[in-house]
């Protein structure tokens, strides 16, 4: 049993057999772009589980896709996330706060994922874009429906990003080569 | 460089090693069955789905009956005593400036100590059976308040006189904040010279020193403090006036140090070995929530003015604007863009970075303005007034606090934003519940958040506190206020 389940007053029911399917498929890949969008893997997995949660209360009137619904959910969590973070003050002069916390082995790996950090580097919305068409496998169509944008402006966000993150990894390896580059945060 | 296809499988086979958790499904499980058994004791249903059958005893059926009786009495007897409310000599004075250049105007007291913000209860009006002569005659009834009871039984009081002859070294006409101090034993008072009354007085005199009754061996320590100030800390010595005295106790040797926390604008504490004949305060620091120095005073020199009242309000004056779930001051949802910065331009100087562009959900546009707020008291804190827009009409807002203290942050501007039932940045949850009672709840969802229905709407925001992260607690500060459409909200889709 989980953590979770041990708490006093928690109970342990069964899920629909659904959803448990629908959990083992789909949640890796809700965690890769949990982590596309956070940047760290604790609120990645934080986000997963609220996300799931969230679809599991809805999951008998979901009539789509509901990887789509969960990332949507996941999408507006994350935002949430966000603008509480900048609504509440630090509670100690920013100097003596980690970035974030440590990170673990896996963490490390991450870090030094050069693909993965040029995509961290992208606005947000085309990483949004491309967790879901690149990590969720979703079509043009459903990577629209599920984040409220025209098909041609999915389009454009998947091009402009590719064509950011190329730059961006040219540019990091002119750096490792001890080349001056040019210095641009998108984000 | 790498093709589009090489770009992908190489985010995919980077982010590969990333798995959720082996315990995930049996997390939300134990998780699903919290909420259902939540849900159900909300509901009333048993675990089958059905109402719950509620059978009540004969005593509580009696005891519910004889409540209703009471109440009914006591609205009763209310309606034939003529209890009015504030006074209308007291809204008069509100809007009087204050006599004498350094005693606080009754707004300024208002407008500094939360305590008086709030709605007055039955257990504040308490206050009139043990407060007669002197005190009768110049304590304005609807400001008084019970600040604390405190563990021993002891009630502080926090009352607001305007003196009508010279006393307490101000002039007539002026206002003051006195804090009273009544043992647990003491129900009704006859003369106000009978009661401890802790002569601590916020006005042209004020002393940042706390005050002690020393009628026990234990002392009780107390001090009235403004709103931000949520701990102090008083340093015991044998000093007087820097000069080493003869006395007992610990700080007899070495000086002696108490932290005490802040609740309703009163910090007070039982200090044993301090007092008579023992070590007497002489040094306060007034803390902010980040434990940080706000101010200090040192007891050479005796009064002193009141640091916080003079430039905070000052500040405050300039526009003022009422946050309700329908709007921002007089201007309603729908209104156009530039209708707000007509409105709000004047006195915040041009929205950061203009009319921007976002996408979030219903809101295609924002205006923002950061503010630096600066109480005059070292302590800087910046928040944002942020206006959300969809299809080019006002949807909604969010005024919250943010980020670090750090000066040059932001524009030191005049501002300062309320809701119509006075509930400010800052404020605790005790005092946000004392507003709006019942109607107001606080959610752990979002690492803690709060909502109020009022009239007109929703009104909702963050609740934060330090010191627990996520738990909501009386004593976590409201850390935004929003409403209407403030982006994408993570309970839809």
């Amino acid at each position: 049993m989980g953590v979770s389940g041990d708490r006093k007053g928690s109970r342990t029911e069964p899920l629909d057999t659904g959803f448990e399917r629908f959990v083992a498929s789909a949640s890796p890949a809700l965690l890769r772009s949990a982590y596309l969008l956070t940047g760290d893997r604790g609120h990645a997995e934080d986000l997963v589980q609220s996300a799931l949660l969230r679809t599991l209360r809805r999951w008998r009137s979901i009539t789509g896709s509901p990887t789509s619904y969960a990332f949507s959910v996941l999408v507006n969590l994350s935002h949430d996330r966000g603008r509480a973070q900048r609504r509440r003050p630090v509670t100690a002069p920013a100097r003596e706060l980690p970035d974030r916390a440590a990170p673990d082995q896996l963490g490390r790996l991450l870090e030094r994922a050069a693909i993965t950090q040029a995509a961290r580097r992208l606005p947000r919305s085309q990483r949004e874009v491309l967790a879901c068409r690149f990590l969720l496998d979703l079509t043009v169509a459903e990577t629209a429906a599920t984040l409220g944008l025209a098909e041609g402006t999915v389009k454009s966000y998947t091009s402009r990003a590719l064509d950011r993150m190329r730059e961006l990894l040219a540019d990091d390896a002119r750096a490792s080569d001890g080349e001056p580059s040019e210095v641009r945060h998108a984000d | 460089m790498l093709t589009d296809e090489e770009l992908i499988d190489g985010l995919h086979s980077e982010l590969a090693p990333l798995r959720p958790p082996a315990d995930l499904v049996e997390r939300l499980r134990a998780q699903a069955g919290a909420d259902e058994g939540r849900r159900r004791s909300i509901l009333g249903t048993s675990r089958d789905g059905r109402p719950r059958r509620v059978r009540y005893s004969l005593g509580v059926l009696a005891v519910a009956a004889a409540t209703v009786l009471s109440l009914a009495i006591a609205v009763g007897a209310l309606v034939l005593i003529g209890h009015r409310g504030p006074s209308p000599q007291a809204a008069r004075h509100a809007n009087r400036p204050g006599g004498p250049e350094r005693a606080p105007t009754l707004a300024q007291l208002e407008a500094n100590f939360a305590v008086l913000r709030r709605p007055q209860t039955a257990a504040d009006r308490a206050a009139r059976l043990i407060c007669s002569r002197p005190c009768s005659e110049h304590a304005i009834p609807s400001l008084t308040r019970l600040a604390r009871t405190l563990p021993d039984g002891s009630r502080v009081f926090l009352s607001v006189w305007r003196l009508r002859t010279s006393e307490l070294h101000q002039p007539p006409g002026s206002y003051v904040l006195r804090e009273i101090v009544v043992p647990r034993h003491r129900a009704a008072i006859i003369a106000a010279a009978s009661i401890p009354d802790v002569p601590f007085v916020v006005g042209g005199n004020f002393y940042g020193l706390p005050s002690a009754n020393v009628s026990s061996n234990a002392p009780l320590w107390t001090a009235v403090v403004p709103d931000h100030v949520t701990s102090v800390r008083w340093t015991f010595s044998c000093r007087r006036g820097g000069v080493p005295q003869p006395c007992r106790g610990r700080a007899a040797s070495s000086l002696m140090a108490a932290e005490v926390t802040v609740s309703d604008n009163v910090a007070a504490a039982r200090i044993p070995g301090t007092g008579r004949g023992h070590a007497g305060a002489t040094f306060t620091e007034w803390l902010d929530t980040y434990g940080r120095e706000i101010a200090s005073f040192s007891g050479a020199g005796g009064g002193t003015t009141f640091p916080m009242l003079e430039k905070s309000l000052t500040a405050r004056s300039r526009l003022r604007v009422t946050l309700t779930a329908a709007g921002l001051g007089g201007i309603r949802f729908g209104a156009s863009p530039a209708r707000l910065q007509q409105f709000l331009d004047p006195q915040l100087g041009p929205a950061n970075g203009g009319y921007q562009t976002v996408r979030s959900c219903r809101v295609d546009r924002v205006l923002s303005w950061p503010i630096l707020v600066d109480p005059a008291t070292g302590l800087a804190r910046t928040e944002e007034l942020e206006l959300f827009f969809g299809h080019g009409h006002f949807v909604g807002y969010q005024y919250g606090g943010s980020v670090l203290a750090k000066r040059g942050g932001g524009r030191h501007l005049r501002f300062h934003a309320v809701t119509a039932g006075g509930l400010a940045l800052g404020d605790s949850i005790r005092v946000a519940r004392g507003i709006y009672g019942r109607a107001f709840q606080t959610s752990e969802a979002q690492g803690g958040s709060w909502q109020v229905h009022t009239a007109q709407g929703t009104l909702r925001g963050y609740a934060y506190d330090p010191s627990t992260y996520g738990h909501v607690s009386s004593r976590s500060l409201v850390a935004s206020i929003d409403a209407g459409d403030v982006g994408c909200p993570s309970v839809t889709p």
